[in-house]
């Protein structure tokens, strides 16, 4: 299992050399594969051969490639890794509706709970009422606290007048964090040999992630509350810097039943955990709770 | 933590010669970096990443010669003190970070 995310962000060329990614630059550096979790391509002339994709399915490694607006806009997933891969797409299309209502309103709660840290660490109001949202929630979200939620608490969050649809440097950031989550998200699903377009929750015929936006939800928070500690540098497009802040949020502590972990080890048990709830019906999902912008220690 | 593999092998038959280039290779392909002739290190991430490639070193020893290793943590081996020369590229841009920036 890798640990190591690598941002590239000015002309390379990447080859295979042995079992490690050469990147070469005006000198040639050398990452182990084994070692590396995710690779985000961001910039136009960067060149790669074949056997880096590979090697990249062989590893299960997260390749994201960035569009004209350097947000992520595709992902590289291994291709039916997974020995159980039809079995476990079968078991998700049959999945009890109650099962899966319930596995939705923890998700809910938890993503409510987590917003609730969010305005309690940057001092704002309206915590309370974020409380009283996450308490009321019941299986299958019907009263959709997770819409009422989420209008009261950006404009709590990024001042009132704030719209999530609206072109500026905050939603900007917003949209690159969660890019960069959906997309390591969307790898562990593969991992574990989930069908990342059979959602809980979500599910439209046009997105091939309705898993990964499930299962994304608690994980948001973590994104608003960097940006809101973070604000813009720059008017506009988001600077190189940030972007490689987004990224390094995959790094940042957050509290699992097991212990704290970085958000990328916590997004791998929450996918295990899901992973049960479809062969075992166990309703029980391992979520993330925030608590804080502390980036995860290396145990060396 | 840091493995750290330093190596004596003899280098005069054929076969000698065969099963250094094979350890060497196996270093390489590991991971390992060589921070001098002979001494290479690996950048580990906890006890199990340690298990695993010191049981992978084990296994792949050739016959004869001399191999020594020594698991050192990241900030004793940040400690190194450069007597003369300068670190390499690799050292510098590889670090322990978890994240990189190319």
């Amino acid at each position: 299992m890798g640990w190591r995310s690598v941002m590239i962000s000015r002309p390379a060329k990447l080859r295979r050399e042995h079992y490690s990614l050469a990147i070469e630059q005006e000198q040639t550096a050398f990452v182990p594969f084994e070692d590396i979790a995710i690779i985000v391509l961001n910039h136009r002339e960067i060149q790669l051969t074949h056997p880096v994709l590979s090697a990249c399915a062989d590893y299960g490694i997260g390749l994201y490639a960035t569009g004209d607006n350097h947000q992520p806009n595709g992902v590289f997933l291994p291709f039916l890794a997974h020995s159980r891969t039809t079995r476990l797409m079968r078991k998700q299309m049959e999945i009890p509706r109650p099962l899966a209502k319930q596995a939705w309103a923890n998700i809910v709660r938890r993503k409510i709970e987590n917003q609730t840290a969010v305005l309690r660490l940057c001092g704002k109001n309206g915590v309370d009422r974020l409380d009283s949202y996450a308490r009321r929630v019941r299986s299958g979200d019907t009263e959709n606290l997770e819409g009422q939620a989420a209008a009261f608490y950006f404009p709590q969050l990024f001042g009132q007048g704030f719209y999530r649809a609206e072109e500026r440097w905050t939603n900007a950031a917003l949209d690159y964090g969660y890019a960069v989550l959906r997309g390591a998200i969307a790898r562990g699903l593969v991992a574990h040999g989930m069908h990342p377009p059979i959602g809980l929750f979500h599910a439209s015929e046009q997105n091939a992630f309705n898993l990964a936006d499930d299962l994304i939800e608690p994980f948001r928070p973590l994104v608003d509350l960097h940006v809101a500690k973070h604000p813009a540098t720059t008017e506009g497009d988001l600077a190189p810097q940030d972007k490689a802040a987004l990224v390094a949020l995959l790094n940042v502590d957050v509290g699992m039943p097991q212990g704290k972990m970085s958000a990328l080890s916590a997004i791998e048990y929450a996918v295990e955990s899901l992973a049960r709830l479809f062969e075992q019906g166990d309703s029980e999902l391992e979520l993330p709770a925030l608590l804080g912008l502390q980036a995860h220690r290396l145990d060396c | 933590m840091r493995l750290i593999v330093f190596f004596d092998l003899p280098m005069v038959t054929k076969t000698e010669k065969r099963a250094y280039v094979q350890f060497r290779r196996f270093l390489l392909n590991d991971g390992y970096d060589m921070i001098q002739w002979s001494v290479y290190a690996r950048l580990l991430n906890g006890n199990d990443d340690h298990e695993k490639h010191l049981k992978r070193l084990v296994d792949s020893l050739p016959p004869a010669g001399s191999i020594r290793c020594m698991t050192v943590t990241e900030k004793q081996f940040a400690g190194i003190k450069f007597l003369v020369g300068m670190p390499l590229f690799q050292e510098k841009k590889v670090p322990a970070n978890q994240m990189l920036l190319f």
